[in-house]
């Protein structure tokens, strides 16, 4: 990589480690270091949601997918903006007005402490593994494009975030937030720009073409369960998902708890409903024009550096035949591609349509070279290829101008950054606000309380980067705690769902949340073909069913 | 709790911005994607 590029990622590096260091003054205490004294604008909070949200994976994996599979991910996000607008009437207002720190201490003024605490254990337990999660996506990813061994990718990423998450606590996090963002979208606006100006044929022909791959279709109305991204999957299993994510995910809600007022944090969730799903329709629009651009442009047969280079040295006959066949078969593509937009030009229905099947089947060609490169790619390596994950970074580096590249590649920090330090700053707010002052210390001083929020901010990171540095090893166990946490997303919801009736008790909450549990855990090994996105409508259905049913009819005698 | 006429507000402006970024995306795979 230039060197102009290696001085923007740098410099970016250092800025925001210098302006998390400065934002430590005037710190004294713990509700300045995890909610900033309840005092930040809801423009910050809002760009910080979105931050956190968009992680390293969303620029390099979702653009990947982008290129590969189309559009339709966007699906995904469609519950989004209705739950905002939920949350802003409902939990918004009971969790920021009860002045908690963690969404969970809420749980135990309403019903009892050991929800509270299980609630709370659940998400530590699940986020913990995910930090870890977090930082080696990306960080795989640039030790496969830079040779790097993954120990240093890993500390690229991981060490100054931990840096200014321990020493500035959520003002750091927030204001790196903001910036972080601008960095992302103007990378993401500079690609397409850029991606724009090197089309070789004009745009409403190019995207015909990538039409017929089917790359533009946004819409599946099927109301098939097995299916992940449908409508209906999107509408109704999103909303739940993102009801639970921005409602009880304390990631997410600590975001929302430092803003200045119920008004403030409304309208920082409500920032998310009107953008996120034109943001991620950006995002995935960007691989649909990156696959468009190698249609005219030799692609690589692989994109990881690394598998490429195994594959090679393993079987280099068979890789050199591999490769004339797949230049072959892009080269025939490029030219029916070229034959979809001359028939476009002169009008020719019949011509178009012939040419386009003519398109797909040189398509088709492409797709089987490249499907056998990755087979023989995962046989040679014993890894699944993910070869996806690459495309957007090979692009950067091969085809971005100088600085360009490097405004991405800070982006993909940014966004790793964003996530990882939001969940630092959650993790330790839970464990130092619902376990360590709940019941080690509860007449703790300001000064002790801060010193341990701090401590335990850096094990949490310490822990991550361990994680990250060994997630290829760790890769079944993280897999087991994902899907174990994907049991109890829609359950907590379930939960906090509860709380809001009155008629609601401890004894149904908390059985209800097992029972929850239980249940999409059954559903999950029962029926495993049910998309994820329809367990968190199941986790909470049957806690509020559950809770509601063990509920007498008078109200808690707790609650407050 | 806001008020119901506010929510009310709040619900269809929020809802309006998407319906429209909906119909962008329908336009997009209607033309392309038949």
């Amino acid at each position: 990589m230039h060197w102009i590029n290696w001085v923007i990622l740098v410099s970016y590096i250092v800025y925001v480690v210098w302006d998390g260091l400065r934002r430590t003054k005037g710190t004294v205490n713990i509700e300045g270091y995890f909610l900033a004294n309840r005092n930040l604008p809801w423009w910050a909070v809002g760009l910080s949601v979105m931050a956190t949200q968009l992680s390293a994976v969303t620029l390099i994996g979702t653009t990947g997918q982008g290129a590969t599979d189309g559009m339709r991910f966007v699906q995904f996000y469609f519950g989004l903006p209705l739950a905002m607008v939920i949350l802003g009437v409902t939990l918004v207002p009971f969790l920021h007005g009860a002045k908690v720190y963690t969404a969970y201490e809420y749980l135990e003024r309403r019903f009892d402490a050991k929800t509270r605490s299980l609630t709370s254990f659940l998400f530590l337990m699940s986020r913990g593994m995910s930090a870890g999660t977090i930082i080696a996506a990306p960080a795989v990813v640039f030790s496969a494009v830079f040779g790097w061994d993954l120990t240093w990718s890993v500390a690229l990423i991981g060490v100054p975030t931990v840096l200014y998450t321990v020493l500035g606590g959520v003002q750091a996090v927030t204001w790196a937030d903001v910036k972080q963002m601008v960095v992302i979208v103007s990378a993401l606006a500079a690609i397409v720009v850029v991606l724009l100006m090197r089309m070789p044929v004009p745009l409403d022909d190019a995207l015909r073409v990538a039409g017929a791959t089917g790359r533009l279709v946004v819409f599946d109305f099927s109301f098939d369960v097995t299916k992940t991204y449908t409508f209906w999957s999107g509408v109704l299993g999103g909303t739940f998902l993102m009801l639970s994510y921005f409602g009880t995910d304390q990631s997410q809600v600590q975001r929302y708890l430092t803003a200045r007022s119920v008004d403030e944090a409304r309208s920082s969730l409500l920032m998310s409903a009107y953008w996120k799903i034109p943001l991620q329709a950006l995002v995935l629009l960007v691989g649909v024009l990156v696959y468009l651009f190698y249609l005219f442009q030799a692609p690589p047969l692989l994109y990881n550096p690394a598998h490429e280079a195994q594959v090679r040295s393993s079987a280099p006959v068979e890789y050199a035949a591999m490769e004339q066949r797949y230049v072959a078969a892009g080269v025939e593509r490029e030219a029916a591609a070229r034959n979809v937009v001359s028939a476009r030009e002169a009008g020719d229905g019949a011509a178009e349509t012939r040419a386009l099947d003519g398109f797909r089947a040189a398509e088709a060609s492409v797709t089987a070279v490249r499907t056998e490169a990755l087979d023989r790619a995962a046989s040679v390596t014993g890894q699944s290829s993910r070869d996806v994950n690459y495309i957007i970074p090979r692009f950067v580096l091969d085809h971005l101008p100088i600085g360009l590249a490097g405004i991405f590649l800070a982006a993909v920090l940014a966004a790793a950054m964003s996530s990882i330090a939001a969940e630092l700053n959650s993790l330790s707010t839970a464990t130092v606000v619902d376990f360590y002052q709940r019941w080690v210390k509860p007449d703790g001083s300001d000064a002790h309380l801060l010193a341990v929020s701090k401590i335990s901010t850096a094990i949490w990171g310490a822990f991550a980067c361990v994680v990250a540095t060994y997630a290829a090893t760790l890769g079944s166990l993280i897999e087991v705690v994902n899907r174990f946490g994907s049991f109890f997303y829609g359950s907590i919801l379930g939960v906090f769902l509860l709380a809001m009736m009155p008629r609601a008790r401890a004894l149904g909450a908390f059985v209800g949340l097992i029972v929850g549990m239980l249940t999409v855990a059954a559903v999950s090994f029962g029926a495993p073909s049910v998309s994820f996105l329809w367990h968190n409508v199941i986790g909470a259905v049957t806690v509020v069913a559950v809770g509601v049913l063990l509920s007498g009819p008078t109200r808690n005698q707790t609650t407050s | 709790m806001p008020q119901p006429s506010r929510f009310r507000r709040t619900l269809i402006q929020v809802m309006s911005v998407q319906v429209l970024a909906l119909l962008l995306l329908w336009a997009l795979q209607a033309r392309y994607a038949s």
